[in-house]
């Protein structure tokens, strides 16, 4: 999930150009996108080759990118088979997409791209990289793929195939404020359902004035996608777009994922619930105050509300509105592709070995103790050192929990479409005022439902499919 | 017809008057100057003030480790310094190439100016970013990505500034000119001695347009640099924002390292503008 604490600075620029950028790949892109992979390169091919050097583009700031740039420097010490890695920070993701797409135009595209998770349909669709479960296949002796969280790789998986490594990534929270939910009366092992939540908003709404019950982040608009999975439905049809000919509808108004949303909505028609608008870092701010008993937020918010001096806090996993086999937390964050056209077998190979050296256990580990990201190796939970960690961090260890045990379906995948970007935007202008209980929930699902389909139909005659 | 007592009365300020218009002012000082203030006050205060809203600074609290983590996240002398190479470049062609263009289109009679007047400001038209992609083409096959030239190199010439300043030659009289001509002096000598600086206050509303256009630039440089020390402040300051967790102090104090030049640009270009506006009126 891309900055559910901050919006892209002008989103509406980006969309332009990448449907611009789209429009004139479509020819070159969408015939290879297919066929991109008669072979993926193995790692001996860097055994002939001299010092290799690759570059790689991110949209990792703050914090995260600090931590970032301490593991690549790391690897450059090290320097494995003459391997140097040039990173490069490009803006936030929308911004590096757009770099992504003008560069393809010219074949001069990174060798290894970190891009988000929304981004992932279009990054199929443009056809540009090698899926990395045929790099892994073709290099039995590096990556482990089976190491790699099982929930992470549903999401970046098409037609049973790992497109991108998932690195830096997060679940979303249901954020508790200890101090007012023990003044209230609430026991936070009944938010396990959305209608625990709701009840537990109601009782804190209730019993302290002044104190709204609930807030969730409105900018991105990820939360429908997050409460559509935790309800156990598809987002958008057939099959999150997962096979075949991918996404062709939305979908918004399914039963238990519209009785989901009604919970919400009815929230906050009630005044039990907080709006903070679109501003996400006011959301931060006003449940770091005390203003809301409990927040929906990424895991990576938890530094943030460190950060802004307040204690009395932990976190639940996701709260779930479908049966607990079948519905989960969507994971977000960002993965790591290899560019195939225009690069070198010495140079897919070398990004092959970075990544695989990005995605090992010990670099997991150091990296999502520096950066509030979860690991995404499924072998850290078996260090030592990371177990004191999590002793010493309740919060990351519920985010590591929560990781571990999503379940893998179709719902928890999350819907892959290149329109994914434009369906957040459509979806969070025809439902903000829904969700905030004013006009109908049910009409205004159906109108966003419709245009946002409109949005992936557009989207699919451009990329010619 | 009016006597003298009736016309000192309508000059004389009226209580309503007077309140509404203070009003009026202080609402328009609201509006410019609250983000700034937000800005410097924010980029001051720890981030347990800043999640509180306490947005008047207690003195005892005020701190600059937010502007020490913004300097050391990204590097910022350096990208200074790509800035201001990018802002000069861009702003002085700019300017210098309007000032030529638009003297071309007022003083001269030629036949078609009108025609190409009007096919000028229609540039203004074309969303900037339908130019994106084929500038991006351009640059590359020019060899010149990641290099301080390729930022300024699409923008060295704006319709704007000449629009402004054929507005502002059109509105001088014609005969300076002709006696200028007649005098002997050449076009380029006409318009730096004569024409020019009759035209002062244009000419700097038309420098500070180009110099701020320059300076806030963001996409383009992004774009088109990779290397850190080749990209302006803009794109540096955008790094110092994480996609998930975010700390406003640290952001805001880079805002406020970005912002101050500009701040600084207007006040001083400010002084030659009312100057210049007064000459004009006298």
């Amino acid at each position: 999930m891309p900055a559910p604490s901050r919006r892209s600075p002008r989103p509406r620029r980006r969309a332009v150009v990448v449907a611009i950028a789209l429009g004139a790949t479509a020819l070159t892109g969408a015939c290879s996108s297919s066929a991109s992979t008669p072979g993926a390169v193995s790692t001996s091919a860097l055994a002939s080759a001299g010092p290799v050097t690759i570059t790689l583009w991110h949209g990792l700031g703050g914090a995260p990118g600090d931590a970032f740039a301490k593991v690549v420097s790391e690897f450059n010490a090290t320097n494995p088979q003459h391997i140097t890695v040039d990173a490069v920070f490009q803006g936030s993701y929308d911004d590096a997409l757009t770099k992504y797409t003008a560069a393809a135009r010219d074949g001069s595209t990174p060798d290894v791209m970190l891009t988000n998770d929304i981004s992932t349909g279009f990054m199929h669709d443009l056809g540009q990289t090698v899926p990395a479960g045929d790099l892994a296949k073709a290099n039995p002796g590096s990556l482990d793929l089976e190491h790699l969280s099982p929930a992470a790789r549903n999401y970046y998986t098409a037609d049973g195939t790992l497109l991108a490594v998932p690195f830096n990534t997060s679940v979303p929270l249901l954020y508790v404020n200890t101090d007012l939910l023990a003044k209230a009366g609430v026991d936070t092992s009944t938010l396990g359902t959305t209608d625990g939540l709701d009840a537990a908003a109601r009782k804190v709404a209730a019993a302290l004035p002044g104190v709204k019950g609930f807030a969730l982040p409105q900018a991105g608009g990820w939360w429908y996608e997050q409460m559509t999975a935790a309800a156990g439905e598809p987002y958008c049809t057939p099959d999150n777009g997962r096979s075949g000919g991918g996404a062709t509808a939305l979908s918004l108004t399914g039963p238990a994922q519209q009785q989901a949303f009604a919970t919400v909505a009815g929230l906050a028609r009630d005044g039990v619930s907080l709006s903070t608008g679109s501003d996400d870092n006011a959301l931060l701010n006003a449940f770091a105050s005390g203003q809301a008993a409990m927040m929906f937020n990424s895991s990576g918010a938890y530094s943030g509300l460190v950060k802004a001096g307040m204690k009395d806090v932990t976190a639940v996993p996701l709260p779930l509105s479908g049966p607990a086999a079948s519905s989960g937390p969507l994971i977000g964050g960002a993965a790591l592709w290899v560019s195939g056209q225009g690069h070198s077998e010495a140079q897919q190979a070398a990004a092959w070995t970075f990544i695989s050296y990005l995605s090992s256990a010990e670099v997991q580990e150091e990296f999502s103790q520096a950066s509030g990201y979860v690991p995404v190796n499924t072998q850290v939970a078996s260090s030592s050192t990371e177990q004191s960690y999590l002793a010493a961090n309740p919060v990351a260890a519920v985010a590591a929990k929560e990781l571990a045990e999503a379940p893998v379906v179709p719902a928890t995948a999350g819907c892959l479409t290149g329109a994914l970007p434009t369906v957040r935007k459509t979806v969070v202008a025809d439902l903000s005022q829904a969700i905030n209980g004013q006009g109908d929930l049910a009409a205004a699902l159906a109108k966003a439902e419709a245009d946002a389909t409109r949005n992936i139909t557009d989207y699919r005659a451009q990329a010619g499919k | 017809m009016t006597g003298p007592s009736t016309s000192r009365a309508l000059l004389r300020p009226r209580p309503l008057d007077s309140a509404l218009r203070w009003t009026g002012l202080a609402v328009l000082v609201v509006v410019v100057a609250g983000p700034v203030y937000l800005t410097v006050a924010t980029a001051l205060l720890t981030p347990a003030d800043i999640a509180a809203g306490r947005l008047l600074p207690d003195p005892r609290h005020l701190t600059l480790a937010n502007v020490r983590e913004a300097l050391a996240s990204i590097p910022l002398g350096r990208q200074y310094l790509t800035s201001v190479a990018v802002t000069a470049i861009q702003a002085t062609c700019q300017v210098v190439l309007g000032a030529m263009a638009a003297y071309a289109l007022v003083f001269p009679a030629w036949k078609g100016r009108r025609l190409v007047f009007a096919l000028l400001i229609g540039t203004l038209a074309i969303p900037g970013e339908t130019t994106v992609l084929p500038n991006y083409e351009l640059v590359s096959g020019l060899g010149l990505r990641d290099t301080v030239i390729a930022v300024a190199l699409p923008f060295l010439a704006a319709a704007y500034p000449v629009f402004l300043l054929r507005q502002a030659f059109s509105d001088l009289p014609r005969e300076v000119w002709e006696a200028a001509s007649l005098d002997g002096a050449g076009h380029l000598r006409t318009l730096v001695s004569v024409i020019l600086p009759m035209a002062r206050p244009q000419l700097v509303t038309a420098a500070l347009w180009s110099a701020l256009a320059a300076w806030n630039g963001y996409f383009w440089p992004l774009l088109i640099t990779d290397s850190p020390q080749n990209r302006t402040v803009q794109v540096g300051l955008a790094q110092l924002v994480a996609s998930e967790s975010s700390t406003p102090g640290v952001v805001y104090a880079g805002t406020l390292l970005v912002l101050a030049p500009t701040l600084l640009l207007v006040l001083l270009g400010q002084r030659f503008l009312v100057n210049g506006l007064a000459a004009r009126s006298s």
